[in-house]
């Protein structure tokens, strides 16, 4: 999977969530960064993430998350391994 | 009129030991005053088809929340309860028919007797919960609180709705609960019984998380809550003891400010078990504060207690102290972690300078006026000055202007010898958060602390200014 297919699904996905249309999210965009991304709808992302690309992150991993693009890439690693 | 007695929404003093720090309302409470105020606004709304709510933030007791509707077509409702211009709750509904329920929740037979105080679950023990529990006696006053909702969804979805903070808030997950949010489908239910069935059907650690499937008075549905880490206890003096050298503390007189819990707590308890004298504070947690003393004493140290508010005169409150302090320990903060709109805000700042500047000054004075030939200080600064962490803008300022002071205080002040540095997180009441972050203990960090503070005091020639490490 490449960046930004993967980029584009979550943007889709976190979009859906927030209820934010038109919403441009890039690799380096933080939490702080996009209205009502507070510590509920991060576990709500996280697991919406989860259940659609088929994975399952470890409490370490989440954790390590800072940007869309820790996101992005572990997305990328697990679909890897 | 619900039966959820939890006391993170009733008592200060519990709720100041939760992630709220105070009190907060009952996110059912506000939602169905948002379905009432909707429902009034709009009588041509109709009838609901199905519900989905997200509890975003606490909504303090004494906040000015609004009711806000974004959006109303012919099949989709959208509104919000807001305070502070953030929004509190999110709800979002579907119009339409309400159909026939399809399925019957299988739960455990026994109806569940409402527990006057919340049930304590480890998260290890809700998986697998079920159990039916009627509807609150008083469920009949929801009706007449908010009358337009209960025309719109019906007295019995009202009250099952009611239901269902009971059942987070005292059975599962109880007294450590955190109501998230629901999803519902109204149905025509054809068992009349006034309860609420539920079953555990998820329980994720990661996040603590917990999702229970719901039925019962016309809707069914799935809720969302979290079990909350619960208060930090801290290390016990009998295991305290065994790390501190006898009498290793015995000639500190130490004023311990905001000493009632957290890392004041754990400071008078080396003090204390290396034999020194320990004053400890509070400002409202009196009965913490007492009950930290009896363990001391009862163990066999020195301790006394008093009430200390760092935002009145401080020699007022300290002059008739019989033993002057030399130490002086500075934890006295107000709740860092809030809401807030923006990124900075004014009042904010205002705040915690009265806490971490004027108070932590005014304290130095005081100490110097009952002790002239000096005192030594210790002020906790923060790693949230590099780290940045989101929503502490201000605390982060307050505390870089708070290691300035601590400079020219040394500078100025004759005698004044002070110790800061800049704390990690640290496990206690004001970092705790909804699931468990990597946090270093009290213990680890005070220990070394108190002992510099100790040798610190001790050593003769120029008096040292600032030391900082870390």
């Amino acid at each position: 999977m490449k960046d930004d297919e993967v980029l584009t699904r979550l943007s889709s996905l976190i979009g859906d969530l927030l209820e934010l249309d038109d919403l441009k999210l890039s690799m380096t965009t933080t939490a702080q960064d996009v209205p009502g991304w507070d510590s509920l709808a991060h576990v709500r992302i996280v697991l919406a993430a989860e259940q659609a690309f088929g994975t399952r992150f470890t409490t370490g991993e989440i954790a390590s998350l800072k940007t869309l693009g820790d996101l992005v890439k572990l997305i990328e690693a697990h679909s890897r391994s | 009129m619900t039966g959820d007695y939890n006391p993170i929404h009733l008592d200060e003093i519990v709720a100041r030991r939760t992630q709220a720090g105070a009190p907060i309302v009952h996110g059912i409470h506000a939602l169905l005053w948002l379905l009432d105020v909707i429902a009034a606004r709009h009588p041509e709304i109709g009838v609901l088809a199905s519900l989905n709510v997200r509890f975003a933030e606490m909504i303090y007791v004494g906040d000015r929340a609004e009711a806000e509707i974004r959006k109303l077509t012919a099949d989709t409702l959208r509104a919000r309860v807001c305070a502070d211009g953030i929004e509190m709750i999110g709800l979002s509904a579907k119009r339409g028919a309400v159909e026939c329920t399809t399925r019957r929740l299988a739960v455990s037979a026994g109806l569940i007797s409402r527990p006057t105080v919340p049930r304590e679950l480890a998260l290890q023990d809700i998986e697998g919960q079920s159990g039916r529990i009627a509807f609150a006696a008083g469920a009949a006053a929801l009706e007449r609180e908010f009358p337009h909702a209960a025309r719109l969804l019906g007295p019995t979805r009202l009250a099952a709705i009611g239901s269902s903070t009971a059942l987070v808030g005292m059975i599962v997950p109880g007294l450590h609960s955190v109501y998230g949010g629901l999803e519902l489908r109204f149905t025509r239910d054809p068992d009349t019984a006034d309860e609420l069935r539920f079953r555990v059907t998820s329980v994720d650690r990661r996040f603590r998380r917990v999702l229970l499937a719901v039925e019962g008075g016309g809707l069914e549905g799935v809720v969302e809550a979290y079990c909350r880490v619960p208060p930090v206890a801290q290390p016990s003096m009998q295991s305290i003891a065994p790390l501190i050298t006898r009498d290793e503390f015995k000639d500190a007189i130490a004023l311990v400010v905001g000493g009632s819990r957290g890392l004041g707590e754990i400071t008078a308890k080396l003090i204390a078990a290396g034999g020194g004298k320990a004053i400890l504070t509070y400002a409202t947690g009196k009965a913490d504060a007492e009950r930290l003393a009896r363990e001391i004493r009862d163990w066999g140290a020195c301790c006394e207690v008093m009430a200390y508010d760092v935002r009145q005169d401080a020699h007022r409150q300290l002059q008739h102290l019989a033993s002057p302090p030399n130490h002086l320990y500075y934890f006295a903060t107000p709740l860092i972690v809030r809401r807030k709109p923006d990124i900075f805000l004014r009042e904010r700042l205002d705040e915690f300078n009265q806490f971490y500047l004027d108070g932590f000054l005014n304290l130095i004075d005081a100490a110097l006026r009952l002790r002239p030939q000096g005192v030594t200080a210790f002020y906790p600064s923060t790693v949230a000055i590099d780290d940045r962490p989101a929503k502490m803008t201000e605390y982060a300022m307050s505390k870089a202007a708070g290691e300035v002071l601590c400079a020219d205080i040394a500078r100025y002040r004759h005698g004044v010898r002070i110790i800061t540095h800049r704390l990690p997180r640290v496990a206690t009441d004001q970092t705790a958060s909804l699931i468990e972050v990597e946090s270093k203990d009290a213990m680890s960090v005070m220990l070394p602390i108190v002992r510099q503070m100790h040798h610190s005091a001790g050593a003769g020639g120029e008096p040292a200014t600032t030391l900082r490490v870390g």
